[in-house]
């Protein structure tokens, strides 16, 4: 317990009373000082017997989306908290959470104000688990406050913590899987190009082309029937956004434009194509999928409800990749064979060894395994990626290779004037079709 | 007509107490004696709006109580009430039937102190004894408040 400003000049008060009194010999002195003592223990104790019947009217009720989850996912935590607040004094409330999961979004503390009755209020937050085990949510933290005192407690008693979840490991490296590509998508209207499906049949008219009269329809009903085949559309894109780190500070104008830039995009292709599929990914990390989402207004909610800094559980660390490790190989050997000091031929055939052991340890990266199952049950033609291109893009760079293998077109969009890096060579660096500004 | 808000009532009480006990046993010092209650007055007049009151309204209550203990120690301990009960209704203190018996024990407690003042010579003896009582409060305060804790997080007391 601690006292408050108020009180610590109170304490001063009451010292300086009775070291006048103790020197003047005063016992009026003395009497005043004396009364400030008993007024001060009372009012401790008076603090003390709220702040106990507040921790007794505690009550807590946590859910969490699942209790298995993968490292990495994303799940919504729910904590209702029941307390009852004695006039004069103020509460906060706040989630003791383990440093491992990280906080993505929403509310973990809330504040209470006197009331008669017991109120009631509700965080909502979603976490991240960031290392794996089983994890037990360790209760709250509960900070009052009178006129005169202040205090906290931890309330990790059973009563206040729980559920726990089960965080599933994943592997840095998993085999990269296949797919087959199609390019176009049949739908259920009239296209100029037309389709393999039919989509109905109608008796035929006069110019109707003959080869497309159904045969045994017309033989069964006595009727010339014609098919009308599935109309032929092109496939919408699907966008990718790279969601900055949370820990690279507060994202500026640029970060406005990507989201207007993104939720451009998807209106517009709802409105063309029908529907639209965003992958929301943060560095190697895969956050949340919208797969061919028809309806406009929830694709925006869910993306209002992602589009801000969020938590990296993991990072690459500017890990280069196979093939970068083997045009460094290449390039070694082709230095060695022209090298004649031989400090510097020791030092490059070193040089050469340490990329050799690296890429025989590296296998398929899982955040590439994830990309590849998230893009393989997709007809794509082509992906476009928002990205604010800061910091570490090691993974923009996974995310290009696989749709080179797949033959998928890709464009890159992101802040005008980025990084040196980022102009000229890094294009061909990263090999993608276009990179463009999207402001 | 318009009743008298209780903080209001309390000051012109406190007001009367202090004018009949200077009027009762009149000092040489009277003067400084009703200086001071305008004083307090003025301070709990302009001191509506801020943050940490009970510190101003103490500070100038003291000098108050410590005048009127030229008189009789009773007095001052009347007028120590007084003070304590207005600071209180300042800082929003509302007082309810459930506080009566915390009231009575805090009002008998000074009441104690008071007697042991009244009945020493000098100040040493009772200056000790309200500094062992305080510490060993204390102390006791600090093992409830441990006890307390390591209930609530869980260990088996």
């Amino acid at each position: 317990m601690r006292p408050r400003r108020c009180t610590q000049g109170l304490v001063l008060i009451t010292l300086l009373l009775s070291a006048c009194a103790f020197i003047l010999d005063d016992l009026a002195v003395l009497l005043a000082a004396a009364v400030l003592v008993c007024g001060l223990v009372g009012l401790y104790i008076h603090f003390d017997r709220k702040f106990r019947a507040v921790v007794a009217s505690v009550e807590v009720k946590r859910s969490s989306e699942r209790s298995q989850v993968r490292k990495g996912t994303t799940l919504q935590v729910a904590t209702t908290v029941t307390v009852s607040v004695p006039p004069g004094m103020k509460v906060r409330i706040q989630e003791n959470l383990s440093p491992v999961l990280l906080v993505q979004d929403g509310v973990t503390s809330l504040t209470a104000e006197p009331s008669p009755s017991p109120v009631t209020q509700k965080m909502l937050y979603r976490i991240t688990p960031a290392v794996h085990g089983e994890f037990v949510f360790s209760g709250i933290s509960l900070f009052a406050s009178d006129p005169f005192f202040e205090d906290d407690i931890i309330l990790s008693a059973e009563r206040f913590s729980g559920p726990g979840i089960f965080v599933q490991p994943t592997g840095l490296f998993e085999p990269a899987a296949h797919r087959v590509t199609a390019e176009t998508r049949e739908i259920e209207k009239m296209s100029v190009l037309s389709g393999f499906g039919i989509r109905s049949l109608r008796e035929y008219y006069a110019g109707d082309d003959m080869r497309r009269i159904d045969w045994k329809q017309s033989a069964k009903h006595n009727k010339i029937f014609v098919r009308e085949y599935m109309g032929v559309m092109n496939l919408p894109p699907l966008l990718i956004v790279d969601l900055p780190w949370r820990g690279e500070g507060v994202p500026g104008r640029d970060f406005d434009r990507m989201v207007a830039a993104v939720a451009g995009l998807a209106e517009y292709s709802v409105k063309t194509y029908q529907y639209v599929s965003v992958l929301l990914i943060s560095g190697p990390n895969i956050l949340h999928f919208i797969g061919e989402e028809k309806d406009l207004e929830r694709c925006m909610t869910t993306l209002r409800k992602w589009m801000h800094p969020v938590e990296r559980a993991t990072h690459l660390y500017r890990m280069p990749d196979r093939s970068d490790l083997r045009a460094e190989i290449r390039q070694i050997d082709g230095l060695l064979s022209e090298e004649r000091d031989p400090d510097e031929a020791r030092f490059l055939t070193h040089l050469r060894r340490s990329y050799q052991t690296g890429l025989q340890e590296q296998r398929v990266l899982a955040f590439t395994g994830q990309v590849i199952r998230t893009i393989s049950p997709l007809t794509i033609e082509e992906i476009y990626l928002f990205t604010l291109g800061s910091g570490d893009i090691s993974h923009i760079r996974q995310i290009v290779r696989q749709a080179q293998t797949m033959k998928i077109r890709m464009h890159i969009r992101l802040p005008a004037q980025r990084d040196p890096a980022w102009c000229g060579s890094a294009k061909g660096a990263l090999r993608a079709d276009t990179l463009e500004a999207f402001a | 007509m318009n009743s008298l808000s209780p903080d209001r009532q309390i000051i012109l009480f406190m007001a009367a107490v202090v004018i009949l006990v200077t009027a009762i046993h009149p000092t040489a010092s009277w003067y400084l004696t009703l200086f001071l209650l305008a004083l307090y007055v003025s301070v709990y007049w302009l001191t509506r709006t801020w943050h940490d009151r009970a510190f101003y309204l103490v500070c100038f209550g003291a000098l108050l109580v410590v005048t009127c203990g030229a008189a009789s120690i009773w007095e001052e301990l009347i007028v120590a009430w007084m003070v304590g009960g207005s600071s209180a209704i300042a800082m929003g203190m509302t007082v309810s039937r459930n506080d009566l018996p915390a009231l009575l024990a805090l009002g008998s407690c000074t009441l104690a102190v008071a007697l042991m003042i009244y009945l020493s010579n000098h100040v040493l003896l009772p200056l000790f004894v309200l500094s062992a009582l305080t510490a060993g409060i204390a102390a006791v305060l600090a093992i409830r408040d441990y006890q307390f804790r390591k209930q609530c997080s869980g260990a088996r007391v």
